[in-house]
């Protein structure tokens, strides 16, 4: 058995102690995780079959537009007018959510390093500009992202990067961890 | 005197400054990259009528643009009720998580501004306050990408928005 074992396999009232700095590539993954753990995404097969209802349906539509002996290229042209939108709404959508980051990052500038200790009793987080201490129960979800793992509590988040974790807890065994905890 | 240096309150959250709240990060989008983005927009709207015109001069004719603008209405529909309803569940998971939080209590003194929950305590230095907001119906203050909203309402007797406003800005600026 190794160090690295005998750490995740403890049964452990001893506190998680991590320390991070802000991370905006993080931070955009977080909030997708954030939002799955209130909206959880749809099963690959809803998403499917809803995809293909409407491709039926632009189909069927253009179908009877023929039926009527107009020229399909109508649908052609309502789908493309879809796709221009798309495009308008996606660019404004990047714009303003990098606005959101910026304004974010400005207030990491002077929060600086954030200090997270987690035990049986929850979450003390601090830094420069702040202390919050949070019991399990303003935790609504724990969720994982890619590199990190995200708490929220009511629309705000904390995510801890798996890169700060102590050496020798793998990503996984943390959660199992937290989850013990709050199940508690 | 005590009383002149701490104003502890009730927040009520009313639901109007949530909604405000939500649309903050909007209102700080420099107008002009709005204006940039919707010309964006339109100047694709001519120039695929145009190219798709071009490429398909027997099939493609000005009537299609009215199809085109239908596809275009179609998905800005569609995008609207779904921000509408993305921006109604976070107002909501709002409400669940303060309903199952108190009472809650905002406390403001020279140093700091302190959230105390059932749940919780969360105790900000005045540097960490990102900016003070006048909203509608009371006042709002920011931290990162949350908005604390304190209703006029909300306010202790003899304290008004103005009277408010100007003691946190005070303090803020001391700091």
């Amino acid at each position: 058995m190794n160090r690295s074992d005998s750490i995740d396999g403890e049964v452990s009232e001893h506190a998680i102690n991590v320390s991070f700095a802000y991370d905006r590539a993080l931070s955009r993954r977080a909030m997708t995780g954030w939002w799955q753990s209130v909206v959880p995404p749809e099963p690959f097969l809803k998403r499917a079959i809803v995809w293909a209802v409407i491709w039926f349906g632009v189909l069927a539509i253009a179908l009877v537009i023929a039926a009527f002996g107009l020229s399909p290229w109508y649908v052609g042209a309502g789908l493309i007018g879809a796709g221009a939108m798309i495009a308008s709404f996606a660019y404004l959508q990047r714009t303003r959510m990098s606005r959101f980051w910026d304004e974010l990052g400005r207030h990491w500038d002077r929060a600086g390093e954030t200090q997270v200790q987690i035990d049986a009793s929850g979450l003390a987080i601090r830094d420069n500009v702040s202390q919050r201490a949070l019991n399990w129960l303003a935790i609504d979800a724990v969720k994982a992202v890619r590199g990190g793992t995200v708490f929220r509590s009511g629309i705000s988040m904390l995510v801890v990067p798996d890169a700060s974790l102590p050496s020798g807890l793998r990503p996984k065994a943390f959660r199992e961890r937290i989850a013990a905890w709050r199940a508690q | 005197m005590s009383d002149n240096n701490i104003i502890q309150l009730t927040p009520s959250f009313p639901e109007t400054l949530d909604r405000e709240a939500a649309y903050l990060i909007n209102k700080k989008v420099p107008k002009r990259q709005t204006a940039v983005a919707w010309l964006g927009l339109l100047a694709v709207l001519v120039i695929s009528t145009l190219l798709v015109g071009a490429i398909f001069p027997d099939k493609f004719g000005f009537s299609h643009i009215i199809a085109f603008l239908f596809g275009a209405t179609f998905f800005a529909a569609y995008a609207y009720l779904e921000t509408r309803q993305v921006l109604k569940t976070g107002i909501e998971i709002q409400k669940t998580a303060r309903e199952r939080s108190k009472p809650i209590v905002f406390r403001f003194t020279p140093n700091r501004f302190v959230i105390e929950t059932a749940n919780g305590r969360t105790d900000y230095t005045w540097d960490a306050i990102d900016e003070i907001e006048s909203l509608s119906i009371g006042t709002g203050v920011r931290v990162g990408a949350l908005l604390y909203p304190i209703a006029d309402t909300d306010l202790p007797e003899a304290l008004s928005r103005r009277d408010f406003r100007a003691r946190i800005d005070a303090w803020r600026s001391a700091t």
